[in-house]
């Protein structure tokens, strides 16, 4: 079938994808219309509340891991004999599953689940009403979802991307790669980069500008320390993508040849790349540094140990994280002289990443430490996450890469530390806030099945990639000789995911059977809380405070524990012009606009872009002149009525 | 203008509400920089890789850019005339100094229109050497955040027109300012490091 000048074919994945598509989307409205819910996802795509849009982020994040995750299981299988033929995922349509997979766990897992959590957790933790500025919020999260939408359409639409999450060039340009995979991989990733963008200044702006009234600097609790130093990560580091992935697009679209042709310079890709890429990676652990020091304090019971020589390791991580990316392209050729500057900043990064082992370990260290299953996956992040280190600094060795290039070391290194640390750090995050998004507790003896299962799985799958990978197994291959000697460490690691993956859908079941149970509904602070997050009822409400909590303490909560009856006090201040944003659909208007100019840059119609771009431009002004229109404005005394008329 | 927008626009509020947009344009300002940052950077590695066009001496027309950076640098300080009349409330003047800088922008765009198709006249289109590529890359960024100021101008027009001087529009006039001096100082980057090293090149 010829769609949009591009060639679809109809084989067997295709319509196997396409059906179970169209059955999710039936099955959704059929579920939907049953349990007449209509209203309910209407308000919810309007909202401008922080923790909606929060939950919106992790539930689509949440659809693109499961996507992923069957991305997974269908490589292990592919993997798991030697010269094995599973379905049709041999070379192109293997790298395509590949190149998926690793983009969407990157930028549309990964980052949604942390971005969700600080969305949910920083302006409680600061004692803010909302995020600076709501609306962008929202249409934050919109772009990631039409990026990420954009991302899982390509398979079904001509082709998947195929050239890995790092999309090297000259792979990526010109006529060597089919379809329209690269396109879509620019648009999505670049549309949803935008968002990014806009969100880390949202974050930035929140943290530095609406703190309550007595939070110093040395009193930000750590999540949000760290949500501070990632989002100015995603500052400095995204925009560079960005500049990149136009310039890609200028080369496959409009004909410049400035990464490949004859007189291009592909290496310049891979540098703009990585200079992103680098930071990327930060990003994607800092927060979940955050999420494990909030945990580990609150359920060691005890003060987090060195809480400022914790903030400075994560300033000077960010710091560092600028100034290492060399480290990806040691094999590049560009010199002793640049490698070896390059191994020791790699090298010197390991030290505030140790600082900060020692100090959650010395939290722990004579703690009454209570084992739920937010706990069990933090303690288990540790080791898993050391061995994630040291592999990493043995890669920074330069002559030693040599070895480790390219092989599956590579692989088993990049999973231990994005989901040793991530993953498990999104997990974590998952059980602990719970309650706060959604009112109810998840059940604790599920949980830690869960948590172990995952656990368990995890090392199983990655383990043997070590071995397998300094036996010789190359990366991004779809199959492996009998003679290799490489069935073994496979055949585990296919098992291992397998497990993960039965470790994945026991947590649907989790929060399904918990949200019949409603175990412990509405508890304010079900863990003993140490910061201001716990003070509020649970699920949180959009509008409150209407005076701002007083900050004493780095651990407010507690320190109104341990010096009171565990209220926290208020500011007398009254406040003239407290501003709250009215729900809109212009947010989700927008990225639509954004998918129709992308979807037009994709398939090279002209006519669509430029409508999409017009859409977006006169969307852009409607909100500007229905600005005064879409608030309302309280004093401190009215919102305070508000919120009594709420309550009734 | 009664009691109550005089109340509103107490220099509290002002500040109050002026102070987290001011931050986070800021913060905008810093990721255009990096992408701005990253193009320039593309262009001079791409300084070498000419193919079989042209250097960069014999391409860059130095003395025509001379006319169109004076226009963009005025209206650089129409903008501040524009801001400072909103601030004493002389809606008539702030109207024609949002509109002067406008013409100003369209006065810019319009030559470099002009410039970008004499270069196609001469053969020197959009894939002739990565060079070029480069060229029209970081000046047709430049261009687009021209246009969109000159858009967003417009826009402010209308506010300015409809509402007079209120807290929303020093927000709104806040954020235009940052972004349009930064925008530019862009064009003293490229006028400096495209136009005149170029002659030295």
């Amino acid at each position: 079938m010829s769609f949009f000048n591009t060639q679809i074919k109809f084989a067997s994945d295709i319509v196997a994808a396409n059906i179970s598509i169209i059955v999710i989307l039936v099955a959704a409205v059929i579920y939907i219309s049953l349990a007449k819910k209509w209203k309910v996802i209407w308000s919810l795509i309007r909202t401008m509340d922080h923790r909606k849009i929060g939950i919106l982020y992790i539930a689509w994040g949440f659809i693109f891991f499961l996507r992923a995750g069957l991305d997974a299981m269908l490589m292990r299988t592919q993997l798991a004999f030697p010269n094995f033929h599973f379905w049709v995922f041999q070379g192109d349509k293997y790298d395509q599953v590949m190149t998926t997979h690793g983009t969407l766990m990157i930028f549309f897992v990964a980052m949604p689940f942390l971005i969700g959590l600080m969305n949910i957790a920083v302006p409680l933790q600061i004692g803010a009403r909302d995020i600076a500025f709501p609306f962008f919020n929202s249409l934050s999260m919109w772009l990631f979802v039409i990026g990420g939408l954009l991302i899982n359409m390509s398979f079904v639409m001509g082709g998947a991307p195929s050239t890995g999450w790092t999309s090297y060039v000259p792979l990526a340009v010109g006529k060597d790669i089919v379809g329209n995979g690269t396109a879509f991989y620019d648009m999505g990733v670049q549309v949803s980069g935008i968002g990014t963008i806009m969100t880390s200044i949202n974050m930035i702006t929140t943290i530095l500008k609406h703190r309550a009234p007595g939070m110093g600097f040395m009193k930000i609790p750590l999540f949000t320390w760290s949500a501070l130093i990632t989002s100015i990560l995603i500052l400095f580091a995204f925009p560079v993508l960005s500049a990149a992935l136009l310039i890609l697009l200028f080369d496959n679209q409009f004909g410049t040849q400035i990464f490949s042709g004859e007189h291009g310079n592909p290496v310049l890709w891979q540098h703009l790349f990585w200079a992103f890429g680098h930071p990327e990676v930060y990003i994607v652990i800092l927060p979940a540094f955050g999420v494990f020091s909030q945990v580990i304090s609150t359920f060691a019971s005890k003060r987090i140990f060195g809480y400022s020589s914790m903030v400075l390791s994560m300033l000077a991580i960010g710091f560092l994280s600028f100034m290492v990316w060399i480290h990806h392209m040691f094999t590049v050729g560009l010199g002793a002289f640049a490698n070896v500057v390059f191994a020791i900043t790699s090298m010197l990064i390991a030290v505030p990443t140790g600082i900060k082992i020692f100090n959650w370990l010395f939290t722990i260290r004579g703690g009454s430490v209570r084992f739920t299953t937010a706990m069990l996956y933090s303690l288990a992040f540790i080791p898993s996450f050391v061995i994630g280190g040291v592999t990493g600094v043995m890669q920074a060795v330069v002559p030693a890469d040599y070895q480790y290039h390219d092989s599956y070391f590579v692989v088993a290194h990049l999973h231990y530390v994005m989901v040793g640390g991530t993953v498990f750090g999104a997990f974590s995050g998952f059980y602990y806030w719970w309650p706060k998004m959604f009112g109810y507790l998840l059940n604790d003896k599920i949980g830690k099945w869960q948590a172990w299962t995952f656990i368990i799985g995890f090392h199983m799958t990655f383990l043997p990639m070590h071995l397998s990978g300094l036996q010789g197994m190359p990366r991004r291959t779809f199959t492996y000789l009998p003679e290799d000697g490489l069935f073994e460490f496979n055949f585990i690691s296919t098992m291992g995911a397998y497990l993960m993956a039965f470790s994945v859908l026991l947590f649907i079941w989790n929060v399904f059977y918990s949200y019949q149970k409603k175990e412990r509904w509405g508890v304010a602070d079900p863990w003993d809380g140490r910061t201001m997050d716990w003070a509020v009822p649970s699920p949180s409400s959009h509008i409150r405070w209407p005076y701002l909590p007083v900050v004493r303490d780095l651990e407010n909560l507690w320190y109104a524990k341990e010096h009171g009856d565990g209220t926290l006090p208020f500011s007398q201040k009254e406040e003239k012009r407290i501003v709250v944003e009215k729900p809109t659909i212009i947010p989700l208007l927008l990225s639509g606009g954004f998918f129709t100019i992308s979807f037009g840059l994709i398939f090279a119609v002209p006519l669509i872009t430029v409508a999409g771009f017009m859409g977006t431009l006169l969307l852009m002004a409607w909100r500007s002149i229905t600005y005064e229109r879409s608030i309302d404005l309280y004093t401190s005394a009215q919102l305070e009525e508000a919120i009594r008329r709420e309550e009734e | 203008m009664g009691v109550e927008s005089n109340v509103e626009n107490s220099t509290e509020t002002l500040l109050e509400y002026s102070s987290p947009r001011k931050t986070a344009m800021f913060l905008f300002i810093c990721a255009e920089a990096v992408i701005f940052g990253s193009l320039f950077a593309t262009y001079f590695v791409m300084l070498h890789h000419l193919g079989d066009g042209p250097g960069p001496k014999e391409f860059f027309k130095f003395k025509e850019m001379i006319l169109p950076t004076i226009l963009l640098l005025s209206s650089s300080l129409t903008w501040y005339l524009a801001e400072k009349t909103l601030h004493v409330r002389e809606k008539g003047k702030t109207l024609f100094f949002i509109g002067l800088t406008a013409l100003l922008a369209l006065g810019f765009l319009s030559l470099e229109m002009i410039e970008f198709l004499k270069n196609i006249g001469d053969g020197y289109t959009l894939g002739r050497s990565p060079f070029i590529s480069s060229y029209y890359l970081l000046v047709g960024l430049h261009g687009c955040h021209v246009l969109f100021g000159i858009l967003w101008m417009a826009l402010l027009l209308v506010h300015v027109k409809t509402k007079g001087s209120t807290v929303a529009n020093h927000g709104r006039f806040v954020s235009f300012s940052i972004y349009w001096h930064f925008v530019d100082s862009v064009w003293v980057f490229i006028f400096l490091l495209l136009y005149a090293l170029g002659q030295f090149l």
